[in-house]
């Protein structure tokens, strides 16, 4: 059963009981139309609904509206059984005619707002959806109702406080996650689209639009963009950096080296862009000892940037010197124990050091991650080639 | 800590190399003066009127890249080695246009030159062919050929009358998949030869993997952000095969049973079967493209254990799966132990896995300076070959790359590649013999198989080339060396295989102990001369030999003479010795 299905039967149990609580007004109300008559209907509906014969109750009680068209509860019974047959333009149609009987009916209100959300009328959805939500404000379902309605209409700041609120009673329901971060990524898309209204030519904006490319894989596009940006201000910090991580993801090592060099002038201080040129000179084969000058100076710096330990250690371990390399390592396994690479790494150095079980220990986890690895990227590829080879 | 581009694994961006002509130095870099070690016979010896074919020109699909292997065995008997060269196949045959592509059996004429009679011997295969192994699965004494296509595959029963036929499908061991480069061996120690058959990828003909093709997972086609042929990244891998040989003449395939199924379907290009830790079991070693590499122990109870992170040979020396083409094992240290020799794509070194015992292997490429050099150059076929008799062995790599599209790029590469010849410095280092101009380290060919062996019963070692969309090479050793040699003939008694595949050859003499192993496979999808040959520099008598039999038993035989071959029985000793040298009419000198 789907979550929104759970969902719905959990407001229709709600209307159930209104159903059973409104029973004794069914005798006294619409002056006189609740003949005996409609009242065997009524029994012959609430039985047909009770074997699940909905298509029979639904018959019942447009017999019954037919002899009592201002019984109000009878609508909202009716809209109900429509909404559960996921009716939804017939719902509409009898719950908007029982609250025009009785407009005080909150539940059947909630309803209405439910199938309009349905029908894509998100406009008519909101203001039933808030009020009902107003009324209760722990009904799962209507916040999230109300939420997807408000994020249709794109109001997304709106959105998030109920999507916020319904998560902390549900944190583990990753439809609503999704949602939450569908609207902070809309949110985040329409601040950065102020930026290129503000001026398409700024140098954040030619950023912003690298990122999205980069995001895209388009590295080219964000080349492009990274250096629109430096031509602006190239002696801004930040902009040598994009440019050279662009190259670093392409693994153009020479070129990254140049803008890392060139961030650094800008900020000799930026321990990422440092760390980052250090891994391009090991990449391609650069002199060990200059990378390692690069990075002793990023720990030294910024301790907690691991990836400039574990290069340190790669650095010392090509110069050879194993023993010193080993400290960190040891941290950065701490900080990332299921990182293939510092395991085997690791090993190399305990088998450098005469230390066999510990080598022989450290090649087995890494041969454990990697085998994981491989097999989730193995499993992947084969499950997107069965789904495009079944695809038409 | 890796650096992956399309659908390979490769290293990182490398700056090109040119020669002194601005050629890229894979089809260039040549000297003036120099040792001559090989010289180019193709065309005299009778091979150059036989072509590969694969697929077109223009490698749109990475089946027509890959190529074939080349075996050397004496089909016939007759005490010289024979050269059996894979093909691939045509669009045009493949629709029945045309007549398939043939591959070829050149017989051994004695005097230099060689015949094709390989539609008289009924293996011309004519299918997709890619790999060769050479195997006497029925102890027959006969050599039996196992050839792997892309399709099904052939078991060449040697009929002992110059013709072969073809029991693949009755012998259960036919498979239909995409197989690459078989090994025998005898894993269980029945006396019978088991085979081992890796697969590469899936492939429909029907559905070529291209860019969005339903074969091709993500855009893996493409190599420094030019348009290349799909894989083997993106495409879905092909299982391994381990045929047990039931004796009878079928095979059961127990890969599954014996743990050596490859669940993960990595590209499996080569393998062999070798006894790594010296228990009298063979290990088996797979090759895999750009996946990690398998180094399985054999427990003795008829399965593996799968040691390859452990033991380090699934990765280089970065912890980077590599794009695994060849094989080679030799002790080059003389220390009794066999390294192995990788070769790989280019942008990448070729890997040298020093044997540290107990199933211990490191990555010592750049210590031993084989890694700079080979960094150009997208390698296959491999060998440890000493081709100078000094004593220790060398190393031979036959390459040429699989995108035509270098050639277009200034990227220190080229389509066509010259072989590389390593010489090396009693087991320290090695060192390149460098490419003297008009001789066979010159040559700039489109190789892929390489087996090695005495083609003419002079000690000394050559190479055939089985290259792609050509002819192949035949690199004659030339070399000027005056050093001593002796090989070795190995039968197999009643508990071992009859052709002594998997048996061991230790060889004293002065202060110098080598090994040599008679093996199947390897390389790239192609079988070595079955013969275990020693270089023995200026010494000419040999103080030890002892011979480690499959069965287990160890025997210990003395030679009389050297630079000679012996045919050595297990349980009866020498029973022949072949000297070419010393009798022009018959060169039989038996003792």
């Amino acid at each position: 059963m789907s979550i929104s299905a759970v969902r719905s039967c959990k407001l229709l149990f709600c209307l159930f009981l209104y159903i059973v609580t409104t029973a004794g007004a069914l005798a006294q109300s619409s002056d006189g139309e609740v003949t005996p008559q409609v009242q065997d209907l009524y029994a012959q509906a609430k039985a047909a609904q009770q074997h699940g014969d909905t298509a029979t109750a639904i018959q019942k009680y447009r017999a019954m509206l037919k002899l009592a068209p201002h019984l109000a509860p009878a609508y909202n019974n009716l809209g109900m059984l429509y909404f559960n047959q996921r009716d939804y333009a017939q719902a509409a149609k009898v719950l908007e005619q029982g609250l025009k009987l009785n407009p005080d009916m909150s539940t059947a209100s909630a309803m209405l707002g439910l199938s309009y959300l349905q029908l894509g009328n998100n406009e008519k959805a909101e203001p039933l959806l808030e009020a009902a939500a107003r009324a209760n404000a722990n009904d799962d379902t209507t916040q999230m109702a109300l939420a997807r309605t408000l994020v249709n209409l794109k109001k997304y700041d709106e959105a998030t406080p109920y999507l916020r609120s319904y998560l902390e009673r549900n944190p583990k329901d990753t439809e609503a996650w999704y949602l939450l971060g569908k609207t902070y990524l809309q949110l985040s898309q329409d601040a950065l689209g102020r930026i290129n209204q503000i001026d398409p030519n700024s140098v954040t904006a030619h950023i912003v639009a690298g990122e999205i490319d980069e995001s895209m894989r388009n590295y080219d596009g964000a080349l492009v963009e990274y250096k629109k940006a430096i031509d602006l201000a190239p002696q801004q910090p930040g902009t040598h950096e994009h440019m050279g991580s662009t190259f670093w993801v392409m693994g153009k090592w020479d070129s990254a080296q140049t803008e890392f060099k060139a961030e650094l002038a800008n900020d000799p201080n930026n321990c990422r862009a440092r760390w980052k040129l250090a891994n391009a000179m090991l990449e391609a084969n650069a002199p060990a000892q200059d990378a390692l000058t690069e990075l002793n100076r990023v720990v030294d710096q910024c301790p907690a940037l691991m990836q400039a330990r574990v290069d340190r250690a790669r650095a010392l371990v090509k110069l050879g010197k194993q023993d010193d390399a080993l400290p960190d390592l040891l941290l950065a396994v701490k900080d990332s124990p299921d990182e293939p690479s510092i395991h085997f790494l690791l090993a190399n150095i305990y088998k450098t050091q005469g230390k066999t079980a510990d080598a022989q220990q450290e090649l087995r986890t890494y041969g454990r991650l990697q085998r994981e690895a491989s097999e989730a990227v193995a499993g992947q590829a084969s499950d997107a080639i069965s789904i495009k080879s079944n695809s038409h | 800590m890796s650096s992956q581009q399309g659908g390979v694994s490769t290293g990182s961006i490398h700056a090109p190399v040119h020669d002194a002509e601005h050629r890229p130095i894979t089809a260039g870099g040549f000297v003036d003066q120099g040792p001559i070690v090989f010289k180019d016979i193709s065309q005299q010896a009778g091979l150059a009127a036989w072509r590969n074919a694969g697929g077109t020109p223009a490698k749109s699909y990475i089946v027509e890249s890959l190529g074939g292997g080349v075996a050397l065995l004496d089909y016939d008997n007759d005490g010289w080695l024979d050269i059996y060269l894979i093909n691939g196949m045509t669009y045009e045959a493949m629709s029945g246009k045309a007549p398939a592509p043939h591959a070829a059996l050149f017989h051994n004429n004695h005097d230099g030159t060689f015949t094709n009679i390989a539609e008289k011997a009924g293996v011309t295969n004519d299918r997709w062919g890619v790999g060769v192994a050479v195997g006497d699965y029925d102890n027959d004494g006969w050599p039996d050929l196992y050839v792997t296509n892309i399709g099904k595959n052939r078991l060449y029963h040697n009929n002992h009358d110059g013709t072969f036929t073809d029991v693949a499908d009755k012998a259960g061991v036919a498979l239909g998949t995409w197989s690459t480069g078989a090994t025998f061996g005898d894993y269980d120690g029945d006396v019978q030869l088991d085979l081992f058959v890796p697969g590469y990828t899936k492939y429909d003909f029907d559905d070529p993997p291209t860019v969005g093709s339903k074969s091709v997972v993500s855009n893996t086609c493409r190599y420094r952000g030019v348009s290349v042929f799909c894989g083997p990244r993106g495409l879905k891998g092909e299982q391994d095969h381990l045929f047990h040989n039931n004796g009878d003449g079928t095979f059961t395939d127990v890969s599954t049973k014996a743990g050596v199924s490859d669940k993960p379907g990595y590209y499996g290009l080569v393998s062999l079967f070798v006894d790594l830790n010296e228990d009298g079991k063979p290990e088996l070693l797979v090759a895999n493209d750009s996946t990690p590499n398998y180094l399985y122990r054999n427990k003795g109870d008829g399965t593996f254990e799968d040691l390859s992170f452990e033991s380090g040979y699934a990765v280089n020396h970065d912890g980077r799966e590599t794009a695994s083409m060849g094989i080679a094992v030799g002790d080059y240290q003389n220390n009794g132990r066999l390294d192995i020799l990788n070769t790989t794509f280019s942008d990448d070194y070729k890997v040298l896995y020093r044997d540290d015992g107990d199933l211990g292997f490191v990555d010592v490429s750049y210590d031993a300076g084989v890694a700079t050099a080979t960094i150009p150059f997208l390698s296959w076929g491999d060998g440890f070959i000493d081709y100078d008799n000094d004593g220790w062995k060398d190393i031979f790599i036959a390459s040429g790359h699989v995108y035509p599209e270098v050639d277009k790029q200034d990227w220190g590469t080229s389509m066509a590649e010259r072989p590389l010849l390593f010489r090396n410095l009693r087991g320290q280092k090695f060192e390149l013999v460098p490419a003297v101009k008009g001789t066979g380290l010159a040559d700039v060919i489109s190789a892929r198989g390489a087996a090695f062996g005495d083609l003419f019963n002079d000690g000394k070692i050559d190479v055939v080339l089985n290259n792609l969309d050509s002819s192949p090479t035949l690199l004659r050793n030339v070399s000027d060396d005056h050093h001593h040699w002796v090989e070795f003939k190995l039968i197999g008694g009643p508990k071992s295989p009859r052709d002594a595949v998997g048996a061991t050859v230790f060889l004293t003499s002065g202060n110098m102990k080598q090994r040599g192993d008679v093996l199947s496979g390897g390389s790239f999808a192609s079988s070595n001369d079955p013969r275990v040959h020693f270089g023995l520099g200026d010494v000419i008598v040999v103080d030890t030999i002892e011979i480690r039999w499959p069965s287990g038993a160890q025997h210990k035989i003395s030679i009389p003479a050297v630079d000679r071959i012996y045919t050595v029985e297990e349980g009866k000793g020498i029973i022949a010795a072949f000297c070419a040298a010393c009798n022009s009419e018959t060169g039989l000198d038996t003792k």
